[in-house]
């Protein structure tokens, strides 16, 4: 982790100095190893967020470098887009990447199943799940290459609205 | 509070009808005991109850003429002109009967006009949204209130220090203060009534209505503390008064709750074992509230806390476990008698507001309090909206806030409470009875009134009304666990962080507790959308009557190249042609020239399929089972005859070939078929017919005991969601890429032989049939709104034996099938003709299966390339079996093809 005081001006735009500072403490406490990035099996030795479904994905497009941690300016851009100020189109584009496990742009059929089941667990069955996951896809697919694009997705998320509710206290 | 109340306890018009009586009465008292009356006219038996019904009856009479006019209803609220109507009827008996009658007594009030409307809105509640502001609501309801209560009582108590107030208002500061609590409290019958016409959006919705639920507790402590520190006078109420006077705040507020919460899983824990009963489900539901409500009432807890979370806390519950019908009953017997509440509460409130003997009035009081409840209640919004955006994600804006200031409308509990002060103690009591009727009355009809327009001109946002959508209860889901797993890597254990620990507790525990096993098992909130789509879109599909059905099978199988890309095909057709206006015999006119085959089609369906009476049912009444009405046993009928029509034409295509005659396969192909499939399917000894699609691969159609079909179609315990049970598996030879027909031991080329056109076919004469058309579509499924076709008509089929399954129970093959079957069916059913003209009529692959045999090309390995399909029927409906009792079972098995 760097010197609190050489933040790039992207990282500061949504933080005040408290804020950072906070998730400062927060991220050495992450740190095990003191590296200044936090692996994913870092990440995961917390007991609390094993049980989180979505962690693991979370973790992952906090990942911009793709290099399996999450460096320290990784994560304030990470937890920034979830600030009151984020604007939409981020916040549409980290859910969006929450599906998109190949990073290539677009949710398949497959992807989608995947990060259902990892939010539903078992209490749905894998058949039910594929139901859902064609019926949603074929409802977002406007073009009809069987996936979905961020076009797509967000034009329907963003009529939904929901969204706007991708806001929390870091 | 309403201890009290108790002794006033009576029917509100009972003892009323004295100047009716002595007319209706024939027989006058002083006569001998006669013999035999051929005729006794017993007013006095049936007075009570009969004047109840009488009022209620006007009430509604009285809610129908308004509702004549669409253009008064959109500009004045129901609840003003229920008052209006109430002070004309008040008006006219005061003038007959020469003394008031009829009124708003707080007994009746709070026992039996209250509870039914705030369980409906506690039960209907939208959990969600109630939670996500939940602080907001608790910040208005308890601060918000003791502000307003102080605040008012206070300044109107400066108001009469200053003489602006007549000194023939006999009252001190405790006095005011009296009646500031109980005239600060929103209403929540009074916001409910108005809001629900408004349609501001759900945010401010919540908090306004559910700021009216709670403040509850708030004004019952209010008032209590204040009546029993005027009783004592104020110079004995020493400190510890005051002191418990805030602890019974939370006695009152969280006994309240709790009392609440108990009885709500009293009321799941009991209604996960009726099964047995269906009958008595919604009847639980009520009693049990009703319970919590009077169980709160005796311990003098807050009563409309304890049945808020009753409802609240017991739908999730109590949905999962009763039947689908106990459902529809609830929600309806609970809408109707809080809709019959309110009426009679606002009426009452008009009539009540006639008794000039009971009020005296006071200008400056009057003014004063109208001033005051408004300034008070607007500062007090302002300062605690500042407050609470401190703290919010999305704060609450300008127009929020005066929408909210201005929302803030008083209504029957105030009213019903000044009735219920002591006159002895409270000299000031007609005093405080007028200002109440005013404040009333100006806050439900001058605002009320007015509230619409301002909306309006201020632009508050509105709420959109959409169904729930897949899309958005699956990204909800999402974006909650998204938001969860951020709060826990950042390690900040927000509102998020709990609403996850409370979820994940409430599956592991209280779900399994509470819910049928059965019920638990299915329950997930994107299925259960996902299943609530699949029966819309299946009542939609039934509206469009079969006309999508024949346009995309004449269409679709003629362009075979374009079978890679069907389901987009598909979705175009049907957004051409979704307009579901198909049985619009002048559509058909119109739009001749590119559809006449298809209408000679359709017509031919429509002659073939018509619903021909071949048996009389046996009349039974039960008491305690429903059996289904005539209409529902023909859409049953209708499908049934459907589905055989279908069947035949499976065997007239493909089994011309495969054998020479439709008999009855060897049983051992069937059983050899059957391994290949999986074990799942046992049938009982019935020899199946296998029949196969031309593009699908195999199909098997183990088709059981048609003759026995009629059943005991009043079947104990029958639900409509039985019968016919689709099972659609993937054979692994079938997924073979390219092979067509994978269990082709039995029918080696499924080719089809296209039935030449018949003579009969090539004329259209739907004109004689136009009477006839009617019958295919039920009264019910008329009424639905087509719903978007595109968006999954492809699933649509899959829930049609929710609609019409054919009135047989379950089959005794079914206890020996794995609870988590079953059922997919071919979207393509009824356009199946056997008269069917078009040489191409092969039957299409259906787009969902499409989709599904492509996605799962696509899709990484780890999807499981044997899937089931879904489950049609309510799961808990196969639990049940009672063996032995059914006969006609239709056991259809799709073996799902390979790619197309």
């Amino acid at each position: 982790m760097g010197n609190e005081a050489s933040y790039p001006a992207e990282i500061c735009s949504h933080f005040d100095e408290d804020e950072i500072k906070r998730l400062g403490k927060r991220f050495k406490k992450l740190d095990l190893d003191s590296s200044g990035a936090v692996s994913v099996k870092e990440f995961t030795s917390m007991p609390e967020l094993r049980e989180n479904p979505l962690v693991q994905r979370v973790i992952d497009v906090f990942d911009t470098d793709g290099d399996g941690q999450v460096d320290f300016r990784e994560f304030i851009l990470g937890t920034s887009q979830f600030s009151v100020q984020g604007d939409e189109q981020q916040k549409l584009r980290f859910a969006f990447s929450i599906y998109d496990l190949d990073k290539d742009g677009y949710i398949s059929n497959g992807e989608l199943f995947q990060v259902l089941k990892m939010m539903v667990g078992d209490s749905l069955k894998d058949w039910q799940l594929q139901q859902l996951v064609d019926k949603t896809i074929i409802l977002l697919d406007k073009d009809g290459d069987g996936r979905i694009s961020f076009q797509e997705f967000s034009a329907v998320v963003r009529s939904l609205e929901v969204h706007k509710h991708l806001v929390t206290v870091v | 509070m309403l201890r009290a109340a108790l002794p006033l306890l009576g029917l509100p018009l009972a003892g009323a009808g004295a100047t009716e009586e002595p007319t209706q009465e024939p027989g006058s008292p002083g006569e001998p005991p006669p013999g035999l009356a051929l005729f006794r006219w017993q007013w006095h038996e049936v007075e009570a109850p009969y004047l109840v019904a009488l009022w209620i009856l006007v009430a509604s009479l009285a809610k129908i003429v308004f509702h004549l006019s669409r253009k008064v209803t959109s500009l004045v609220p129901e609840s003003c002109l229920l008052i209006l109507l109430g002070l004309a009827l008040g008006g006219i008996v005061l003038a007959v009967a020469k003394k008031a009658e009829y009124q708003l007594e707080p007994g009746t009030f709070f026992l039996f006009l209250l509870p039914p409307i705030v369980l409906d809105s506690g039960y209907f509640m939208p959990s969600r949204l109630f939670f996500d502001n939940l602080g907001a609501i608790l910040t208005y309801a308890v601060v918000g209130t003791l502000w307003n209560a102080f605040t008012t009582g206070a300044a109107l108590w400066g108001l009469q220090q200053a003489g602006l107030v007549a000194p023939r208002v006999q009252a001190g500061l405790l006095d005011f203060l009296l009646f500031g609590s109980l005239i600060s409290a929103v209403d929540p019958v009074a916001v409910l009534a108005v809001f629900e016409e408004v349609h501001v959006n759900e945010t401010l919705f919540i908090i306004v209505f559910g700021e009216s639920l709670l403040n509850d507790a708030v004004t019952v402590v209010l008032y209590k503390v204040c009546n029993s520190f005027v009783e004592m006078g104020s110079a004995n109420v020493r400190a510890t008064d005051y002191l418990k006077g805030v602890a019974s705040l939370f006695v009152v507020s969280l006994g309240g709750a709790a009392v609440g919460l108990v009885f709500a899983f009293l009321l799941a824990l009991t209604t996960r074992f009726t099964k047995r009963v269906r009958i008595i489900e919604p009847l639980l539901v009520f009693l049990l509230a009703y319970a919590a409500y009077l169980t709160a009432e005796m311990a003098s807890l807050s009563a409309i806390l304890a049945v808020t979370m009753c409802g609240l806390g017991c739908k999730k519950y109590v949905e999962a476990n009763i039947s689908h019908k106990s459902r529809t009953a609830v929600k309806y017997t609970m809408k109707t008698l809080a809709s019959c509440a309110e009426t009679v509460i606002f009426m009452l409130l008009g009539i009540s507001a006639v008794d000039s003997s009971k009020w005296a009035w006071d200008s400056g009081l009057v003014l004063g309090t109208l001033f005051f409840i408004l300034f008070f209640r607007a500062l007090g919004v302002v300062l605690q909206t500042w407050v609470l955006n401190q703290f919010r994600l999305v704060p609450l804006d300008k127009i929020d806030q005066v929408v909210m200031s201005y929302g803030g409308l008083r209504g029957a509990v105030a009213f019903a409470l000044v009735i219920l002060l002591d006159r002895t103690k409270v000299p000031a009591k007609d005093y405080f009875v007028a200002t109440t009727i005013v404040v009333v009355f100006f806050t439900v009809i001058v605002q009320g009134l007015t509230i619409k327009p301002l909306v309006k001109w201020l632009k508050v946002k509105r709420s959109e009304h959409h169904k729930p959508t897949l899309n958005q209860e699956l990204h909800e889901h999402t974006f909650d666990h998204i938001l969860a797993a951020v709060e826990d890597v950042v390690g900040h254990h927000g509102y998020h962080y709990w609403r996850d620990r409370w979820e994940q507790f409430d599956k592991k525990y209280l779900s399994q507790l509470l819910m049928r096993r059965s019920a638990y098992r299915i329950r997930d909130q994107i299925w259960d959308v996902y299943y609530r789509l699949n029966i819309r879109d299946a009542i939609s599909f039934v509206d469009q009557g079969g006309h999508v059905l024949s346009s995309t099978g004449l269409t679709l199988p003629s362009m075979p190249s374009r079978n890679s890309v069907a389901e987009t095909s598909v979705t175009n057709l049907l957004r051409e042609s979704g307009s579901g206006a198909c049985l619009d015999l002048q559509v058909i006119d119109t739009v001749r020239s590119g559809r006449d085959r298809e209408d000679a089609a359709m017509h031919h369906l429509l002659c073939g399929g018509l619903y021909k009476p071949r048996r009389r049912y046996k009349a039974s009444c039960s008491r305690h089972f429903i059996s289904e009405d005539a209409q529902e046993r023909q859409d049953k009928e209708v499908f049934q005859q459907n589905m055989k029509r279908r069947l035949e034409s499976f065997k007239s295509t493909k089994h011309n070939i495969c054998f020479t005659k439709s008999k009855p396969r060897p049983r051992k192909a069937g059983r050899k078929k059957k391994d290949g499939v999986a074990n799942t399917e046992a049938t009982n000894g019935k020899p199946p017919r296998d029949l196969g699609f031309h593009d699908t691969a195999a199909v098997i159609l183990t088709v059981e005991s048609e003759e026995e079909e009629d059943s005991d179609s009043s079947e104990t315990e029958k639900e409509d969601d039985e019968g016919i049970i689709f099972v659609a598996r993937a054979t692994s030879e079938v997924l073979q890429e390219g092979k067509i027909s994978g269990s082709l031991e039995v029918c080696p080329s499924p080719r089809i032989i296209p039935p030449s056109p018949t003579c009969a076919e090539k004329e259209l004469p739907w004109k004689s049939g136009q009477g006839d058309l009617a019958v295919y579509v039920s009264s019910e499924t008329t009424k639905i709104v087509p719903v978007d076709m595109q968006t999954g008509w492809n699933q649509s089929i899959s829930s049609l034996e929710s609609l019409a399954s054919p009135p047989c129970t379950q089959a005794p093959t079914m206890t020996r099938l794995p609870p988590r079957p079953r059922a997919r069916e071919e979207p393509q059913a009824p356009l199946k003709l056997p008269l069917s003209s078009d040489p191409h009529s092969c039957f299409a692959f259906p787009p969902s299966l499409a989709k599904a045999g492509r996605s799962r090309s696509e899709s990484s390995a780890d999807i499981p390339r044997q899937q089931e399909l879904q489950p049609l029927m309510g799961h808990e409906d196969h639990t049940h079996l009672s063996p032995g009792t059914a006969n006609s079972h239709w056991c259809i098995h799709f073996n799902k093809g390979g790619r197309l």
